[in-house]
């Protein structure tokens, strides 16, 4: 009798798509790219370090936390150089390295780890990390602060969501937006997180993800749109020029980054279609109104973490699987 | 193996093959083979109390059916002599006896049966044939039968043999037809096939319905939901509804033995090599599946893997000695070097599984509870009952979880534990 030849036995299906996590991630800081470009253009060198620091870090403590932790190790998956890159853009240039790889450690240990990784956590880790880091440090963290010594542009320096946010105070909002032109802050010409200013560049990397399916369209434009008609009622009800143009809440600030690469992440947000409307929606509403009511100048972070919590409730919301059965029926 | 699109935004759409152009694809025919097993459903416990043993001599189209108290059988599809009696244990942990048949000289036939057999004949002499046509449920008195649904269409990717036969046995099928409503009685028959092949079904003496090509439409319960305007509910089969689904093979079989008065031997079956080239080959039911690849020269090697069945749902087997079965409709190979990993990560809860799933099932948390056992949950809360059985879960998977395998482990558990609560 011949050789007993040994086959692969496994379970259907026996084809792959050939999609895998680290793809994702890949293709996520490929799009950041552009922006992440124009950052350090505009920052020079000491963005670039802060760029370099978070992601080593981030990927440092990724596996020192899966050894630790005994954990295979998940560094392959491309998710924690993505979660150092956007925290990197979300950040300013002066930024001190101590305080950057301090971020990116509460990112990845709060943020992911102690949820049992990748998948299990129910926030944001960027967004954990940020959080954390911008109420010990504030100074660090405020961009007008951060940049007034160092630097010295061809354009208003005045952090724009700050500058409208003392203006609003004073009925003025409007006409401290006027002073930013949507092209300007299209093509970067403002202060800001690294990775946060080019506006053009964040909506081509944006655009680019949606149309290879990477991220969830349905959460990110109803993330735009709840911002755009949020702004547009407080424009078009508030007092006559106290407040600044939709144009402008979505140029400025996280609005953009936060659209395409901070509700891109997966675990935190919802995956069907009803909830991912609600998601996107409420993280824009209630961006506008901590921007125009609240006490941030921008919302973004805090908006997404809210609704992070809310997430799981939301995303009950569900269609009826195929002949289910109805209790009590 | 079709890739992710570059524009992931686009839903996979896997459509199933059409059959080739008959008229310049001949059919090719596996030659006879010197043996042929049968399995029949039954664990092989005792040797003594067996009707059947070993030496036996068995003419083509006899019964097989070794167990006394049971009325399944096989049919043995040549003459000779039984050389073998084996235990059998399927991917599913159903056992069968395996009983191998080596033909001798003589090729003696059974008595020819008649031309208008009766229902009793027929469920006594065709389940084992092509198609494996099953009518218990027809002379079950508990189950009341009201509509028959005859597939003309594959259930798998690639496979396009009962394509193949509604396009060849038109006449055959068109008999068929009629032979099956005459003796179940059933009036309403309702035969599904692809758009193209609506033209070949026109003798046919029921209601055609068009199923939509792409992947899984064809599947019973999705032409169920979308072809009668039924949906079953999850946890209940078409039985339960009063629908008894046949494959078109399986009517074209009956047909044909209703001119010649013999069981039909042969079936069609979708041969894929490792390119993912398929060719359509006709074969007698029983052949050990190396006499089948050895047709077209497929080598099998240790690390490569030898599928029963399609891509998306076929039962990966561990021998070329195994038979051809009435159900096989394809034989798959696959090249080690070709062969999709999976993993065991984490689900990252990307949420293309729920957006593929044709049952809309919220796979993503599903798969969570399975994965750390809890089946009652998963049914209950989770609608792992409404699942169709497709794959596609696992196909569009980033994290490689087998999630299919889950879902079928969760399915099997929970039938084992239903019986015990009743
Ligand atoms: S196999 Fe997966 S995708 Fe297909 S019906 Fe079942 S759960 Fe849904
Ligand atoms: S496709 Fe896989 S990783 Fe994505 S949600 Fe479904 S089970 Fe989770």
């Amino acid at each position: 009798m011949e050789t007993k030849k040994k086959f692969v036995v496994s379970h259907a299906p026996h084809w792959h798509n050939g999609n895998r996590v680290s793809r994702k991630s890949y293709n996520m800081m490929l799009a950041a790219l552009p922006a992440v470009a124009i950052g350090i253009h505009q920052y020079g060198a000491l963005a670039l370090g802060v760029v370099c620091i978070a992601m080593a870090s981030a990927m440092a403590w990724e596996l020192i936390l899966d050894l630790l932790m005994k954990r295979p190790s998940s560094i392959g998956d491309g998710t924690a150089a993505l979660t150092g890159l956007i925290l990197a853009m979300l950040m300013p240039p002066t930024l001190p390295w101590w305080a950057v790889i301090t971020t990116t450690f509460v990112a990845i240990l709060i943020g992911k780890m102690i949820f049992g990784g990748l998948g299990g956590n129910p926030f944001n880790p960027v967004l954990v990390g940020y959080a954390v880091a911008n109420l010990s440090w504030k100074g660090l963290f405020d961009f007008d602060a951060a940049l007034a010594g160092g630097y010295t542009f061809g354009f208003d320096m005045a952090y724009p969501l700050t500058a409208v946010k003392t203006a609003v105070a004073n009925g003025a909002g409007a006409e401290a937006a006027a002073n930013f032109s949507a092209s300007a802050l299209l093509m970067g010409q403002q202060t800001g997180g690294i990775g946060a200013i080019f506006g053009l560049g964040l909506i081509i990397g944006g655009l680019y993800l949606i149309i290879r399916g990477y991220i969830r369209w349905e959460i990110c434009l109803s993330f735009v749109a709840g911002i755009f008609v949020t702004a547009y009622l407080f424009k078009a009800f508030g007092p006559e020029g106290a407040y600044a143009d939709p144009s402008f809440h979505l140029l400025t600030g996280f609005t953009l980054i936060g659209a395409f690469f901070l509700m891109g992440e997966d675990s935190s947000t919802p995956v069907n279609l009803i909830p991912m409307l609600i998601f996107g929606a409420g993280a824009g509403v209630l961006t506008m109104l901590m921007r125009n009511i609240g006490a941030y100048a921008d919302g973004v972070v805090y908006a997404i973490l809210l609704m992070n919590i809310l997430n799981p409730l939301l995303d009950m919301i569900r269609p009826g699987a195929l002949g289910k059965v109805v209790e009590n029926a | 193996m079709k890739r992710r699109s570059f524009f992931g935004l686009v839903k996979p759409r896997l459509s199933y093959s059409a059959p080739p152009d008959l008229s310049s694809l001949p059919l090719e025919e596996v030659p006879a083979s010197r043996t042929a097993t049968f399995f029949v459903p039954g664990a092989l416990e005792s040797k003594e109390l067996l009707t059947l043993k070993v030496g036996d001599i068995v003419k083509a189209g006899q019964r097989l059916a070794p167990f006394a108290a049971s009325d399944d059988y096989a049919v043995s599809t040549l003459a000779g002599k039984v050389t073998a009696m084996e235990p059998y244990t399927d991917a599913n942990a159903n056992n069968f006896t395996a009983i191998m048949v080596e033909a001798d000289a003589q090729k003696e036939w059974v008595d020819a049966l008649d031309e208008n057999p009766d229902l009793a004949t027929v469920a006594a002499n065709f389940q084992n044939g092509p198609g494996a046509l099953c009518l218990k449920p027809v002379l079950d008195p508990e189950v009341n039968i009201n509509t028959i649904l005859i597939l003309g269409m594959d259930q798998d990717l690639l496979v396009t043999a009962v394509q193949h036969v509604v396009k060849s046995r038109t006449k055959e099928l068109a008999k068929g037809v009629k032979a099956l409503k005459r003796i179940t009685k059933v009036s309403k028959v309702i035969l599904a096939a692809p758009s193209y092949l609506v033209d070949a079904v026109k003798n046919c003496d029921c209601e055609v319905k068009e199923v939509d090509t792409v992947y899984p439409n064809a599947t019973p319960k999705l032409v169920m939901h979308k072809l009668l305007g039924i949906t079953v509910p999850a946890g209940k089969d078409l039985i339960d509804m009063g629908v008894l689904c046949v494959s078109a093979e399986a009517v074209a079989a009956l047909g044909e033995s209703c001119t010649t008065g013999k069981a039909c031997t042969d079936k069609i079956l979708t041969l894929i090599n490792k390119d993912e080239e398929a060719v359509n080959v006709k074969v007698r039911i029983g052949t050990p599946i190396k006499d089948v690849l050895a047709l077209k020269s497929i080598m099998v090697n240790s690390g490569d893997r030898l599928i029963l069945g399609g891509p998306m749902t076929g039962v990966a087997t561990y021998s070329v000695d195994l038979p051809v079965q009435p159900d096989t409709d394809a034989i798959m190979v696959q090249d080690a070097d070709n062969l999709s990993e999976i993993e065991d990560a984490a689900c990252i809860n990307c949420g293309e599984c729920v957006q593929v799933c044709p049952a809309k099932i919220p796979v993503n948390v599903l798969v969570r509870f399975l994965e750390n056992k809890l089946y009652v949950e998963g049914a209950e809360r989770f609608d792992l009952l409404s699942c169709v059985d497709c794959g596609l879960c696992s196909y569009v998977c980033p994290a490689r979880i087998p999630i299919y395998q889950y879902i079928g482990l969760a399915k099997h558990e929970l039938s084992r534990m239903a019986p015990e609560a009743e």
